[in-house]
């Protein structure tokens, strides 16, 4: 059956049907086209024919139109738009004009390196003149650097690379600095939240050494569909830029399904898990030979629908390549070869974390499932976008799991149709960030006095590293005097640089298969824990934290791990607080703590608990902001101390997510906790924190919400299907007894007291996002 | 050469005294035995020490001063002893990057009162403009540059800086020659590393006392910054005073060495001699080197090693067959291993003799080998059984023809 036939067969379901909340089809759209710009070369014109490109679609024409003009531009371009020929014809055509000319391309991450470079290539072998075109990366052989930093006319890499790696030996790159025309940025939309504040300064530095070396480079800066484009490029490259924003390149006909697994416990409210559901529905396309994308939001998720895929595909000699996962603990190699398969239609189906959900070419596929709501709406459209690049129909199916966001979600696709995609937030002038950077500039290039690095209080920061004497003004200039490299000590993605790498050690030959970030590695390669890696179980024999390193040896289980997080905050300094009211409310920075004490072992497709078993590891520690809410007065209807934890949990659960919605942020960015008698404010508290260290301004947002949160909080859990509570609103009855939910609503009751929050929701523009819970 | 400790003989007097800078009257040339030199570009120290490490009654430095002999490997060109300039750098990190500075700059040169050191120090970032811009008029008067491990360290470190004072560096071209990589060639077979201390001690018979260690430099200097108090700096000073010393001793006894090597090397320095020349082309000498080596070595390794240099050294630049008898050597040689000797001879016998059944006989005992040690790689294996089966396959087509 082909993709038509399987998208009737679905509507003709019964089955199906009832559990499908909305079915939006999205019509096609015609392709638009703009002139070919004037400052072009005529080769470039032939190159592109030769491409079978003969015209440019009209966001391609405007945007090489202004950019040859000499402006800044930022493009947002859905996926497969053509997006690189925005920037490779005026880069290329630069070159050719002027053989010195250099540009820098960045990327977020490194597959997206790889796969530029071999476009580019493409179009320098049609266009028959050498430009040389390298990736400079930590993969970058040390024998290839020195001639890419004399004759690359364009060098490709990654944020953290021109941080660590290029910037703080910029004399070893004069020719690059003193030619720079342009600098790309692709991807722009993923420098958001800590990264995007890193980004931001790293860029600030590249502007000092430029004007050290007296170039000044225009930008041209891609982004994915998100509400602010132009102003988080702004906010990024501090440069005025334009915006083109409206694509010309056509679109086939996308089927957008909204998928609730079905209730199999009314009471409980307990739905069919979204994994074996999901499963369910990619085993419908998968076998009729319809490629395929699966996003699953965890690599544990990611793992266990490998495992149940390729159960499906095997062949009679247990042959199941044509499954593969794809996520961040692969090595390079491995993705290269699955990206590669994915092209070639070798390989049908695919599972993903987000890591695909970038433009790394993959070619076109037909069908997108996302197991769980991605957290956000841009996120959503992307992933959806991985279906459906050419002209043909496309089908991309939202299966929802039972947290209270997914719920919301699911059952108002109006909200998320009509919604604006999400802010990408930043905050450049974070302290400890931009301190880092301050650092590491000084390091680069003395700072003048009346230098501003973006700010207008650059100089008592200076002074007060010179009085930590890490800096010391001489004559005019502050001059780096630390026998440091600070760059290598400051990481731009939390703790990305702190891996730890997992080793094989069945055979005798011991054998790196993966890796996880520090602060994962305590949940996901605790001793004991199953790691699941290319659908293959490993159980870890030993994490070794100090070396980085844990040993996993094969096993054939049918149970997989799950590892429980404890977590303690403590309050260090409050910076603005009103106690007034039913509750109080107060932000500030606090100090968490998270410990993994235990795991629970959980059978394969029942998901029935098996058992547990204890994990000893040190604790982690994180400064950061939070925001968090106090009980004045208990309300009557609590009995007891446990009815106030029971209450607080509901809360804590439904808050979390319901905050992420409105802080337009993805759920990881924020994390709850309750306390019953908090040592802080003696009271019954609620507490938001930002999971990156130091803030990036949730807290603040959050405290000016305050009661509006909690008011829909409450509408979510009065319409919630559940009687005594399930995962969709407080948590599974289980967990929280029996009246968890109806403690809720009295905390929450209580919370609110009189007050309407209303008139306050507008007030802070939040009338945009009411559709919601009433 | 005999043990001495490298010492000044006389610090060279200081007119600094006598025209202070008003505005750092805290910061004296006295204070480090040196003078303050000013120029329009600022002020920054200089210090002269004649040093009485070299000896320079040996009748081969005087040659070296005043002939333009051609005695080192690589420079093609004549030239004497005047026209080389030994330099190394004390630096405020030792991780390198933009941030590191080097703030002080020891350049040693040979003259007929022996070995003088000439030692920049900038006693503040103000200071390192004038201190570079100086140093590197006073380069100029020099052809060729020695350094220890200043192709990967010192000078891109100075040409780092001199990029930032917008100077042009000094373009040494192939005319900078860094001693630890010929110092690697010629002991690391014998010495536990090859750092200029341990090269001091074991190969120059040199002592240091009171010596700072090199890591604490950067503290000190930064230490020097904070609090003015120029004691410790004066032990950095020293410390590079001697690290001038050591290096321009170590640069004359290699030359002694390449001078004359077949009497004056032992067995690993002639491999390293030998390795030095084949590189540079010197295909002869290099030759001449490795039979030396042979015939002196007692280390079996050793042995085992310039033979098979020499060997591939004539089968390059003489053709196989010159090389024959070596590989056959290697072969016959008691308890003998190694896989290539015959792998060679193979390829001599199959392709130039065309004597497939020697070639052959080789090709078995290569594979005996090669299965034997069980260390060798498949491919090595792989690559055997090949040549077995197109050996087997050309007998039987020459037996055919015949028949």
């Amino acid at each position: 059956m082909n993709i038509d036939q399987l998208a009737d067969q679905l509507r003709n379901s019964k089955d199906i049907m009832s559990n499908i909340t909305h079915w939006e089809e999205i019509e096609p759209k015609e392709a638009k086209f703009g002139p070919f710009p004037h400052g072009l070369r005529p080769e470039l014109k032939e190159v592109l024919q030769k491409k079978g490109i003969f015209k440019l679609y009209s966001h391609q024409s405007k945007a090489i139109e202004l950019s040859l003009q000499g402006k800044n531009v930022v493009v947002v371009t859905p996926t497969a738009s053509g997006k690189t020929l925005c920037y490779n014809l005026p880069v290329i055509n630069e070159i050719m004009k002027n053989d010195d000319a250099r540009a820098l391309y960045l990327f977020p991450t490194k597959a997206l390196s790889q796969d530029q470079v071999s476009e580019l290539h493409e179009i320098m072998d049609l266009l028959d003149y050498p430009i040389k075109t390298y990736t400079y990366d930590g993969d970058t052989p040390v024998s290839a650097r020195k001639a890419i930093r004399q004759a690359g006319h364009i060098v490709v890499t990654n944020p953290d690379m021109l941080h660590s790696g290029i910037m703080p030996h910029h004399t070893k790159w004069v020719k690059l600095f003193e030619n720079l025309k342009f600098v790309v940025i692709d991807e722009i939309h993923s420098y958001r939240g800590v990264f995007g504040s890193h980004m931001a300064n790293v860029i600030r530095r590249l502007h000092r050494i430029c004007r050290f070396y007296g170039s000044n480079p225009r930008f041209i800066c891609c982004s994915a569909t998100i509400a602010n484009p132009k102003e988080l490029a702004e906010r990024i490259i501090e440069r005025e830029t334009e915006l083109v924003d409206e694509s010309g390149a056509p679109s086939g006909r996308k089927h957008l399904i909204f998928y609730n697994p079905p209730v199999v416990n009314r009471q409980l409210g307990i739905r069919k898990s979204s994994v074996l559901e999901t499963k369910k529905l990619a085993a419908r396309f998968i076998q009729n030979g319809i490629q395929t994308i699966l996003f699953a939001k965890s690599r544990l998720t990611v793992e266990v629908l490998v495992t149940y895929l390729k159960q499906l595909v095997k062949d009679k000699l247990g042959n199941s390549e044509k499954i593969r996962g794809y996520r961040g603990g692969y090595l390079p190699n491995q993705r290269r070869e699955i990206e590669k398969g994915l092209r070639t239609g070798d390989i049908l189906g695919v599972v993903s974390t987000n890591a695909l959900e970038l433009g790394i070419d993959i070619g076109s596929l037909q069908v997108s499932i996302m197991c769980g709501y991605p957290g956000t709406i841009s996120s959503t459209w992307q992933q959806a976008g991985r279906a459906g690049r050419r002209n043909d129909t496309s089908l991309a199916i939202l299966v929802a799991s039972s947290n209270p966001l997914d719920q919301y979600i699911i059952k108002h696709p109006e909200f998320f149709l009509k919604a604006n995609p999400e802010q990408g937030l930043i905050n450049p002038n974070n302290l400890l960030i931009l301190m880092s950077h301050i650092k590491c500039a000084a390091f680069e290039l003395p700072f003048e006095d009346g230098e501003t690095f973006g700010i207008d209080f650059l100089e008592p920061l200076l002074a007060y590293l010179e009085e930590e004497k890490v800096l010391r003004h001489v004559g005019s200039r502050w001059h780096w005097m630390a026998e440091n490299f600070p760059a290598s000590d400051i990481s731009l993605r939390t703790a990305a640089n702190e891996n730890v790498i997992i080793i094989d050690i069945t055979r005798p030959e011991h054998k790196v298969i993966g890796e996880v970030d520090r602060f994962s590695a305590p949940q996901l390669v605790h001793e004991e824990a199953i790691y699941i890696h290319e659908g293959i179980q490993y159980q870890v024999e030993k994490l070794d934290l100090e070396e980085k390193k844990a040993y996993v040896r094969k096993v054939n289980v049918d149970y997989y791990t799950d590892a429980n997080l404890a977590v303690t905050l403590k309050v260090l300094d409050v910076f603005q607080s009103e106690e007034e009211g039913a509750a109080g409310r107060s932000w500030g920075d606090v100090m968490v703590s998270s410990l993994v004490t235990m795991f629970k072992k959980i059978k394969f497709d029942t998901h029935e608990n098996l058992g547990w078993g204890p994990v000893n590891l040190p604790e982690f520690e994180l400064q950061t902001t939070a925001y968090w809410m106090s009980l004045n007065e208990i309300p009557s209807g609590l009995k007891s101390q446990d009815d106030i934890q029971n209450g607080l949990m509901g809360i804590a659960n439904v808050l979390g997510q319901i905050a992420s919605l409105y802080l337009m942020c993805d759920p990881r960015d924020i994390n709850v906790v309750y306390h019953v008698k908090s040592p802080f404010t003696g009271k019954p508290t609620i507490y938001i924190y930002d999971s990156s260290p130091g803030g990036i301004g949730f807290s603040q947002r959050l405290y000016q919400m305050h009661t509006e949160l909690f008011k829909k909080a409450k509408d979510a859990l009065s319409e919630c299907i559940c009687d005594n509570g399930c995962p969709a609103c407080v948590g599974p009855a289980a967990e929280v007894t029996e009246n968890g939910k109806y403690l809720a609503q009295i905390i929450l009751g209580g919370i609110l007291g009189d007050t309407q929050s209303e008139e306050q929701a507008d007030s802070l523009g939040l009338h945009d996002f009411k559709l919601p819970f009433a | 050469m005999t043990s001495s400790s490298p010492s000044p003989e006389k610090v060279l007097p200081d007119h600094a005294a006598d025209h202070k800078d008003s505005t750092k009257d805290e910061r004296t040339g006295e204070d480090f035995g040196g003078r303050i030199i000013e120029n329009p570009e600022g002020s920054f120290v200089h210090r002269t020490t004649v040093s009485t490490a070299v000896r320079t009654d040996d009748p081969v430095y005087s040659d070296y001063l005043k002939e333009g002999s051609c005695w080192w490997t690589r420079l093609e060109d004549g030239f004497s002893l005047g026209d080389v300039v030994f330099l190394d750098t004390e630096t405020t990190g030792l991780f390198g990057g933009a941030g590191s500075l080097a703030f002080l700059i020891g350049i040693g040169c040979f003259t007929e009162k022996g070995l003088i050191i000439e030692q920049y120090l900038m006693r503040d970032f103000d200071e390192e403009y004038p201190m570079l811009k100086s140093l590197l008029d006073r380069l100029k008067e020099f052809r060729v540059l020695v350094t220890f491990n200043g192709k990967s360290f010192d000078w891109p470190l100075l040409e780092s800086r001199f990029i930032f004072s917008r100077l042009k560096a000094t373009d040494w071209e192939d005319r900078h020659i860094d001693l630890l990589h010929l110092s690697r060639r010629l002991w690391s077979r014998c010495l536990e590393n090859c750092s200029l201390s341990t090269i001091e001690k074991g190969i120059l018979g040199l002592y240091r006392e009171d010596d700072i260690p090199g890591s604490m430099i950067p503290k000190v200097y930064l230490e020097y910054l904070n609090t003015g108090d120029p004691a410790e700096m004066r032990r950095v000073l020293k410390h590079n005073e001697m690290d001038i010393a050591a290096m321009s001793d170590l640069f004359l006894h290699i030359s002694r060495l390449f001078q004359d090597p077949e009497s004056r090397g032992d067995s690993f320095e002639l491999l390293g001699i030998a390795s030095e020349l084949e590189r540079n082309h010197k295909v002869q000498e290099a030759a001449k080197c490795y039979e030396c080596c042979i015939r002196k070595a007692r280390n079996q390794h050793i042995k085992a090693e310039a033979k098979k240099r020499y060997a591939y050294l004539m089968k390059r630049h003489f053709g196989p067959a010159e090389a024959m008898d070596v590989w056959e050597d290697i072969a016959a040689g008691e308890g003998n291993m190694f896989v290539y000797p015959y792998v060679e001879m193979a390829k001599y016998l199959e392709h130039s003799m065309k004597d497939f059944q020697k070639a052959l006989d080789c090709t078995e005992k290569a594979i005996e080998l090669a299965g034997r040690s069980g260390r060798q790689s498949a491919y090595v294996k792989k690559e055997l059984l090949a040549r077995k089966r197109r050996l087997l396959k050309k007998i039987e087509r020459s037996r055919n023809k015949w028949a």
